[in-house]
């Protein structure tokens, strides 16, 4: 909302207000300060406003928070000396959606003057002057006072006027020139020939002031906020007046902004009101809100008297009616936002100012509760990842059809109706689409190797809706190594991701080979913790006794492999035999074309020492075994 | 067939059992030599000695013996050549230049938003609060409905809301707050004493960390999805002064001691009164900058007291308990402390930003 600092002085009366005020009560009433600039010799506030206050869609209405906070009073609207009589012209209310209408017939003089000040006004709101006064002058008082108000050209109407619903399919062509189809559920202003204006949104084409016109006839009115908005939505037409109508206007203002404008208009164009009369009623003054002091105090955190609280609603415009322990208020009629005596409680502390309120820490009696275990898993998982020099993504939800894979579960389920886009049109069934293209992007950066993981739901469908599966999803991939002369280049393969399962625990993993030298797996993280797993260990006794080492070079075909070997190793030793693994692979020179050589290392460790003829022992009947599996000691 | 060690003469035997000792305490080339020389050297060694005997020994019991040979000679020579294969790898790296590039082990990173959340979390642990977690696929009434959005509320439209097609109640959460609702009905469900849950526990206080969509375009202050904090206490007699109390004692644990708290009027639907909460900018420190948009405060996050209308909607008395809430974007304060100034890098995954973004420590 634009507010020049002169007009915001001009509706508080008695009071110079400087900018450095204005600056700092605003945002504590609610109303933080988006840009501040000089222009045309003003100061322009850009001013951010809250969905709930349509009151403040005007420079009064900002005018009258400030000046509640000063402690002053707005000064009056400016007066009028239009008096209301009888219908001029037939209206007829016929939907319920508009309660109330005041019109006029204003004989518009010769005169072409508008004011300069109304002229730089409407350039400093962002508008323009659009050289007629009718015009100019409904836009001034649209932007100062809040109320949206029309002029028709009197002389292009075409009979008897009613506010209707529209009739389904029926054209509408818009001051902007632009025709549009209604529906049943829009709400216009209508001659004998048709729609002149879409209620509360925006006016019509043929019906418009021109240069020509030396009739008008003056609309403000009372329009259902919900059927504004509706339309305004439906047509994508959001407009200065379908922004205040759709909100909620002041019912108190319509007949005072009708004479007001009507008046304003036949001064500027040395023209008369010929005619004012209103059709349909205004709506009854709210009932009374119930605000106990207790209430007030309690939300507060310290007791706030009746009177003060009182005052500081009275300053808002309400009617307060005191008693002992309690205020009964009635909300003005340009405050739509105030229904409870919470809303009353805010509006107390706003005037009291915030930064009064105490600072405490609540003593709560309640004990704390434990941290869910899909919570502390995902951390725990992510932390350990990140130290075994894996990183973290964060990708989006969806996937495109084209990431589906044949075994997701029917993706209709997951389907969204209003995507951003086919790629982003389903809840996604894997992480892996998303994070092998994270993968490739960082390839196509030059990144030698890639380590990527995520912890994020994946989703299945289901008769009732998606259902989520929080799922570790990694990619492991490109070229490791070789970047100092201790670390050998290396080629990331299956294996290395095995390795990866073996240290982190994990049971069997699928591993996918997702091109382009990426390999990765995606495996469901439990819902609940499998076991109680107590955070130290039970305590197992292990052998203190020396643990002794044998390394046996064998040489084996190529294309022999290592797992059967090992099977059939591990059967002829006995469980003293604690590990046994191929620490190298070489082929080359001092080995045989079309052979291998293999150093296999057994590590021997029992509850006593173990003697060097038994190791031996144990090392000849794998030795023994050899011949059979046509491999010879190096 | 085991080995025939009694065949050994008993000096061989002794050695061999002190062998794989002496083999261990080699501590150069030329010990190594000299267990060679005793053990499998061409003259005098105990392996010429086994290969004299053998011709001596009677026929019975030659083969035994060629076999133990066999297997001593392979033990004695793997594990020599083994030792000294670590002496010398030894001896190398003890001479190895230091000026070169050295190894480093690999580095990964928790993403910063997880690590500002888990940060959120353990500040707010202190006060005793736990974590509710809560699905992001989620229903009109839990989204919209229980936190008192008016049924014709522009968010709900389907410009602002993604939403299932095959589903229509179905939505993507467009904020944390439906935790709320769903931890508030669970609560005041009743045991079979008649006694609610909130009740028997005296009250309640979660933070609920997690995923929120909204239909925007993803540019550098937009996505459409991003992570949010929500917060709840729910007790007796609760008002803006507790919250007032956590959220600067939240602020300060978060951005530093000396972190300035602002709290102004603000308007949420499922609180009332609602607060904008600010923090003096931390990068002019109040003086007015592009960031602060010259006002010298940043607007953090969004809290008030809990509506009633929430509290009676998951049938909770709102005149027995009362409690605050309180939401804050992580991306937006990850933004603020990183200076960041483009949101979309939190979500492309360009390890140059994991990187630069890794924990400092």
């Amino acid at each position: 909302m634009r507010v020049p600092l002169s007009i915001l002085q001009k509706e508080i009366s008695g009071r110079i207000l400087s900018l450095d005020q204005v600056q700092q009560y605003l945002p504590m009433l609610g109303f933080p300060i988006e840009h501040i600039e000089s222009l045309s010799g003003d100061t322009l506030l850009e001013i951010e406003i809250t969905a709930n206050r349509s009151d403040v869609l005007s420079i009064r209405g900002i005018a009258r928070d400030l000046a509640a906070k000063l402690g002053t009073t707005l000064g009056p609207l400016p007066g009028s000396s239009v008096t209301e009589g009888a219908s001029a012209l037939s209206i007829r209310l016929e939907s319920p959606l508009c309660s109330f209408y005041a019109a006029s017939i204003v004989d518009l003089g010769s005169s072409p003057y508008i004011p300069y000040d109304t002229t730089k006004f409407l350039e400093l709101m962002g508008s323009s002057s659009k050289a007629l006064a009718s015009v100019d002058a409904s836009n001034e008082l649209l932007y100062r006072f809040g109320q949206p108000t029309h002029a028709f050209d009197l002389d292009t109407l075409q009979g008897s006027i009613t506010v209707r619903l529209a009739k389904s399919g029926e054209v509408f062509v818009g001051l902007d020139g632009i025709s549009r189809t209604l529906t049943a559920q829009d709400l216009v202003i209508a001659d004998e020939a048709g729609p002149i204006a879409l209620a509360g949104v925006l006016g019509g084409e043929r019906t418009k002031v021109t240069a020509q016109t030396r009739r008008i006839l003056v609309e403000s009115a009372l329009f259902d906020a919900v059927s504004v908005r509706t339309t305004a939505h439906r047509l994508n037409l959001h407009t200065e007046a379908s922004n205040r109508f759709g909100r909620g206007v002041d019912p108190s203002q319509v007949v005072p902004i009708r004479n007001l404008l009507s008046q304003t208009i036949a001064q500027w164009t040395e023209g008369k009101v010929i005619a004012a009369w209103n059709v349909g009623l205004l709506p009854l003054v709210a009932s009374p809100i119930h605000l106990s002091l207790s209430l007030l105090e309690r939300m507060a955190g310290r007791p706030i008297s009746g009177p003060d609280a009182m005052a500081h609603l009275e300053r808002l415009g309400a009617r307060v009616l005191m008693d002992e322990h309690a205020l009964n208020v009635i909300p003005p009629s340009w405050r739509h936002d105030l229904t409870q005596a919470e809303d009353l409680v805010e509006e107390v502390l706003r005037l009291e100012g915030y930064d009064r309120i105490d600072s405490v820490l609540p003593s709560v009696q309640a004990d704390p509760l434990p941290m869910p275990f899909e919570f502390t898993q995902r951390i725990q998982w992510s932390e350990r990842l990140a130290h075994l020099g894996f990183f973290q993504t964060l990708t989006f939800g969806f996937q495109g059809p084209s990431d589906e894979t044949a075994s997701a579960s029917d993706p209709s389920g997951r389907r969204l109706s209003n995507p951003l886009g086919e790629e982003y049109s389903l809840m996604r069934s894997s992480l892996l689409p998303a994070l092998k293209k994270a993968a490739l992007q960082n390839l196509r950066n030059g990144q030698a190797e890639v380590r990527l993981f995520e912890i994020a739901p994946v989703y299945q469908s289901y008769p009732e809706g998606p259902h989520s599966v929080l799922t570790l999803a990694l990619i492991w991939g490109g070229r490791a190594g070789g970047e100092d002369v201790l670390t050998p280049a290396q080629t990331i393969t299956p294996l290395h991701l095995m390795g990866l399962a073996q240290t982190l625990q994990l049971p069997t993993i699928h591993i996918v080979d997702l091109g382009e030298g990426l390999l990765g797996f995606e495996l469901p993280l439990p819902s609940k913790p499998s076991a109680v797993a107590p955070l130290i260990p039970h305590f197992v006794p292990y052998s203190r006794h020396p643990m002794v080492q044998r390394d046996l070079s064998l040489l084996v075909s190529q294309g022999q492999t290592y797992g059967p070997i090992e099977s059939a190793f591990k059967k002829v030793l006995p469980g003293v035999c604690k590990s046994l693994r191929c620490v190298e692979v070489y082929r080359g020179k001092g080995v045989p074309e079309g052979q291998e050589a293999w150093l296999l290392r057994f590590q021997f460790q029992a509850d006593r020492s173990l003697t060097t003829e038994e190791v031996d022992e144990w090392m000849k009947t794998v030795v023994d075994l050899l011949p059979s599996m046509q491999i010879t000691l190096r | 067939m085991s080995l025939r060690f009694d065949l050994l003469p008993p000096t061989i035997a002794e050695a061999h059992q002190h062998f794989e000792a002496w083999v261990s305490a080699a501590q150069d080339v030329n010990d190594i030599n000299r267990l060679k020389g005793v053990f499998i050297g061409r003259k005098a060694s105990h392996l010429t000695l086994l290969t004299d005997l053998l011709k001596q020994t009677p026929k019975e019991s030659k083969a035994d013996l060629g076999a133990l040979i066999n297997h001593l000679k392979m033990t004695w020579e793997t594990a020599l050549s083994l030792r000294l294969e670590q002496l010398v790898s030894a001896s190398a790296s003890s001479s190895v230049d230091l000026t070169l590039t050295p190894p480093v082990l690999p580095q990964g990173a928790v993403h910063p938003i997880q690590r500002l959340e888990v940060h959120i979390v353990s500040v707010f642990r202190t006060l005793g609060y736990h974590v509710e977690e809560g699905p992001e696929v989620e229903t009109e009434e839990h989204n919209f409905d229980g936190l008192n959005i008016a049924p014709n509320h522009p968010a709900r439209r389907s410009s602002d809301t993604f939403y299932f097609e095959a589903h229509p109640h179905l939505l993507l959460r467009t904020h944390t707050s439906p935790v709320q609702v769903r931890v508030l009905k669970r609560l005041s469900q009743k045991n079979s004493q008649g006694v609610s849950l909130l009740e028997s526990l005296g009250g309640i206080r979660f933070l609920s960390p997690g995923r929120v969509y909204r239909k925007d375009e993803i540019d550098p202050t937009h996505s459409p999805m991003f992570h949010q904090v929500e917060g709840m206490l729910i007790g007796k007699n609760i008002g803006l002064q507790h919250l007032k109390g956590t959220l600067s004692y939240a602020m300060k644990a978060l951005l530093g001691a000396d972190t300035e708290v602002r709290f102004r009027p603000g308007y949420f639907p499922f609180v009332e009164p609602g607060c904008e909460v600010d923090v003096k900018c931390p990068l002019c420190k109040g003086q007015g900058c592009r960031v602060c948009k010259s006002s010298g405060w940043i607007e953090i996050l969004g809290a008030g007291l809990v509506h009633p209308h929430v509290l009676s909607h998951a049938g909770i008395d709102s005149t027995a308990w009362s409690g605050f809430a309180f939401g804050m974007g992580i991306e937006r304060i990850a933004m603020i402390i990183s200076e960041c100034p483009d949101l979309r890098l939190f979500f492309e995954n360009d390890l140059r930003f994991l990187q630069s973004m890794r924990e400092v420590r």
